[in-house]
């Protein structure tokens, strides 16, 4: 951010106005920033334009709301949108805006009322058809919930969990329980989607969070989903990240000069002071944090550069590649990864040669080939340094449990 | 914490007998010399086999700097070539660029290393290959560039060295480390060329005759160190004292950063690495399949069918069982008409099966070795100076070298009239070769 505290105010470059801030070299007035940011918004979901054919279904567009700047931002800017829609095409919207804020104070504190926070958001916006809140424990409780997870993480373990809590507090490390919550918050997402009828999900990452997550899905051995997650054409919903080209600083502007700092709530659960006790995120997003600084054009690179990725469907099918899909993620899971792993992390001892290293694998594809690398990872570091699979009975096991002998 | 579980805390997490000595830094396993030793060993040597790295009778050239990496690739491949008889002639290759004090040094090593592996030894320097040293020419130039330069002459000088011992395939000591920061880096920068290709374990270049290999892409720095010190290796320790760029730098911190917070992430990025396709060259890659679908040609078909039908066992590849029934299964039995492997299935060695698919883009003859210089590759052109493989008429190193010469004190290629590349982007594609 760099707002002027001097009256030697530069004129804004668009209207020669007094500036109030400066991004990319250029020095804007409140106005003009607000239209820039806009319209590359705007550009993005320029397909949810009034549709005047008769009968035509005015589409439903989620928007996942966390009270972050970014996904505040989204909001603020797609109900400007609407409202602009409704004042000049006598009431009518080109979308059903719905926005869901997963609360998530069970889990870990928030530094402000969430329920006040939304009470305020929709007297702020009446041009959203809802705001609401969900449960994250809802994930659990729900019958109709993949209990898939719950399945597998208490498979690894000697307890199974009752609520998300233990399920969290089981992963251990803060990268894992991490990357659990995403994916926890994705299925919630795509579940409150389907019951809105939402064709479409609007999420508010900026370019800035964008490039963190092409590095953060590499890091943790799920690049090869980069290209699905962050620049999916096809997906059912739709998934659309209309902030893709505004940078992290100027969401942050942006929040600013809309005065909507008063709605930004986050989390209590802070980033440790040590790095060694961060997560793999947070780790990432220090990083361009510091990077950004000298060198302003990275963020920008990584996106456009992995932008150039193929989906990960389109060479598993040109290369005729069987992948089932993760029983936690619901990513791709490659039938390799485990036997890959195993390879290059040898689990055995000098004098256990052959028979053993064959049998070793056998026990352990069952449950491995149903999750992808990225989350075969995510158990093992949370199971402290072992990777210790669960293995389906042997015969002499079934025996001594069940033979009258 | 029940005294049991304690006094089995207190034993190799492997093999539950000998008492640990180290923390295994790609698990945290707590393991004892001879178990770290042996999965250490393995790795390499299963890296080595699921790519049909080497083939018996192959002379195979190591880069040697004298440092821990490729000292450390120097004794595992002498140990493994025995332990699994890989029926490999290894030789060192070392380059003397003339850096005072860091290259002398390093190279008395190798010379070490020569007698205490058995090893034919070749030095290359840059001072006789060129006329400049890199001492000369960072007097000239400052240290702007100067890993340009260096990149540049000593890629060719390790093909030449190659050449000369008549070697077509050079393997190099970098490790995991190095290729999960070339992941990020790609990433960072932007170098979409190169994304999709730099973890490969084999590198084909299509203007050098020489195929490089990196036996230790899955192998952690931290290991090679610690697996130095525990055999007790000699290797020289001090880093090159021309430094690379400050923003690899900072992929690096970042690497060290994920490591600390999760070892298994240097692997975990170079997977990450292994899976990225581009649109672009995946478009091309249904396009020709289509063609192959559309047109079943059966010479196009692999060569190296025949080995499975071959009583002969190589003893190499004897420890991985189905190596190559991956590709044979989609080869008619009758499709053979390459002369080489219709010969009788006894003769096993005369061409490279075992070597990887593409080092058939290489110009080797019928004992291994390259026709110095003469090339079936892509790049057809020859440097007018010195015979170098080069698409311009002059190669990278005699435009650098004439600027030297010249006494220019800049670098200045991008107003060549012989490079179109910028020089920004020739140092990027020059950076990683370093060995
Ligand atoms: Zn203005
Ligand atoms: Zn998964
Ligand atoms: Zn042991
Ligand atoms: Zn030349």
């Amino acid at each position: 951010m760099t707002t002027h505290t001097t009256d030697s105010v530069a004129p804004c470059k668009r209207c020669q106005e007094p500036s109030v801030l400066i991004s990319r070299s250029e020095p804007f007035c409140k106005k003009c920033f607000v239209k820039f940011v806009q319209y590359k918004q705007k550009k993005r979901m320029e397909d949810y334009k009034v549709n005047y054919t008769p009968g035509a279904k005015v589409p439903d567009v989620l928007l996942p709301l966390s009270f972050g700047r970014s996904s505040l931002a989204l909001l603020d800017m797609v109900a400007d949108m609407l409202r602009f829609q409704s004042s000049t095409h006598g009431g009518r919207q080109g979308l059903h805006l719905h926005a869901v804020h997963i609360d998530e104070t069970g889990i870990h504190g928030m530094d402000g009322d969430v329920q006040e926070t939304l009470q305020n958001l929709r007297a702020k916006y009446p041009e959203c058809s809802t705001i609401t809140s969900v449960k994250l424990e809802s994930f659990l409780e729900d019958p109709s919930v993949n209990r898939e997870v719950v399945k597998i993480v208490a498979s690894t373990s000697t307890v199974s969990p009752n609520n998300t809590k233990e399920l969290l507090a089981m992963l251990v490390k803060r990268t894992p329980q991490q990357d659990m919550l995403n994916i926890i918050r994705l299925k919630i997402i795509e579940k409150v989607a389907r019951d809105l009828n939402c064709t479409t999900i609007i999420w508010g990452h900026s370019m800035t969070r964008l490039a963190e997550l092409v590095i953060s899905l590499t890091a943790k051995g799920r690049g090869n989903t980069i290209s699905d997650i962050l620049f999916s054409e096809q997906s059912e919903p739709r998934i659309l990240y209309p902030l893709n080209e505004v940078l992290g600083s100027e969401v942050a502007d942006y929040i600013q000069v809309q005065s909507l700092d008063q709605f930004v709530l986050s989390s209590l659960s802070r980033r440790p002071a040590t790095t060694k006790l961060q997560s793999i995120d947070e780790l990432v997003n220090q990083y361009f944090v510091s990077v950004e600084q000298g060198f302003p054009s990275v963020v920008s690179t990584v996106v456009k550069t992995a932008a150039k990725l193929a989906p990960s469907s389109a060479v598993y099918e040109s290369r005729q590649l069987e992948v089932s899909t993760c029983k936690i993620c619901g990513g791709p899971a490659m039938p390799d990864s485990l036997e890959w792993l195993e390879k290059i992390t040898v689990n055995f001892p000098p004098s256990a040669d052959g028979l053993q290293e064959n049998q070793d694998h056998q026990e352990s594809k069952d449950t491995s080939n149903e999750l992808c690398y990225g989350c075969i990872t995510l158990f093992k570091d949370s199971m402290v340094s072992e990777l210790n699979w669960p293995k389906r009975s042997t015969k002499e096991e079934v025996l001594a449990e069940y033979s009258l002998e | 914490m029940s005294d049991s579980v304690k006094s089995s805390l207190r034993l190799c997490q492997l093999c539950n007998a000998e008492k640990p000595v180290l923390k295994r830094p790609k698990t945290g396993q707590r393991l004892c010399k001879s178990c770290f030793y042996y999965v250490f060993e393995t790795e390499i040597h299963n890296t080595i086999t699921d790519a049909k790295l080497f083939y018996p009778g192959e002379r195979v050239a190591i880069g040697a700097s004298g440092g821990k990496d490729s000292t450390v690739l120097a004794y595992v491949l002498k140990t493994l070539n025995e332990r699994y008889n890989y029926g490999v002639e290894f030789v060192l290759l070392s380059i003397d660029e003339g850096i005072h004090g860091y290259r002398d040094d390093s190279l008395e090593t190798v010379k070490r290393n020569k007698l205490q592996y058995d090893m034919d030894l070749e030095i290359v320097s840059y001072g006789d290959l060129y006329g400049w040293t890199m001492d000369q020419i960072v007097a000239q130039i400052g240290m702007k560039n100067n890993c340009t330069y260096c990149g540049v002459f000593r890629r060719q000088a390790l093909d030449r060295g190659s050449v000369k011992l008549g070697i077509s395939h050079v393997v190099t000591g970098h490790n995991a480390d190095d290729m999960a920061e070339t992941v990020l880096m790609n990433l960072l920068r932007g170098d979409t060329a190169r994304l999709d290709r730099c973890t490969e374990i084999v590198t084909d270049s299509t203007d050098s005759p020489v195929k490089r290999s990196k036996p230790l892409k899955y192998t952690y720095e931290k290991e090679i160190v610690l697996y130095a010190h525990y055999k007790k290796l000699d290797y020289f320790t001090t880093e090159c004292t021309y430094s690379p760029e400050a923003f690899r730098g900072t992929a690096r911190a970042l690497i060290k950063n994920l490591e600390a917070v999760r070892p298994s992430s240097i692997i975990d990025v170079i997977r990450s690495g292994e899976s990225f396709v581009l649109k672009r060259k995946l478009q091309d890659e249904i396009k020709k399949a289509a063609a192959a679908t559309a047109v079943a040609t059966p010479a196009t078909a692999p060569s190296d069918s025949k080995v499975i039908n071959s009583k002969t066992t190589v003893p190499m590849t004897s420890t991985t069982t189905n190596t190559y029934t991956n590709t044979s299964t989609t080869v008619e039995p009758t499709s053979t008409t390459n002369p080489a492997s219709a010969t009788t299935s006894t003769t096993i060695t005369t061409m490279p099966k075992s070597a990887p698919p593409t080092s058939t883009h290489h110009n080797i003859d019928s004992k291994g070795a390259p026709l110095p210089f003469t090339t079936t590759t892509k790049m057809r052109g020859r440097c007018e100076r010195c015979g170098y493989l080069s698409n311009n008429k002059l190669c990278k190193a005699c435009v650098l070298l004439e600027g030297l010469n010249a006494g220019r004190a800049k670098l200045d290629i991008a107003g060549s009239q012989d490079v179109s590349k910028g020089s920004a982007l020739l140092s990027k594609q020059l950076e990683t070769l370093s060995f």
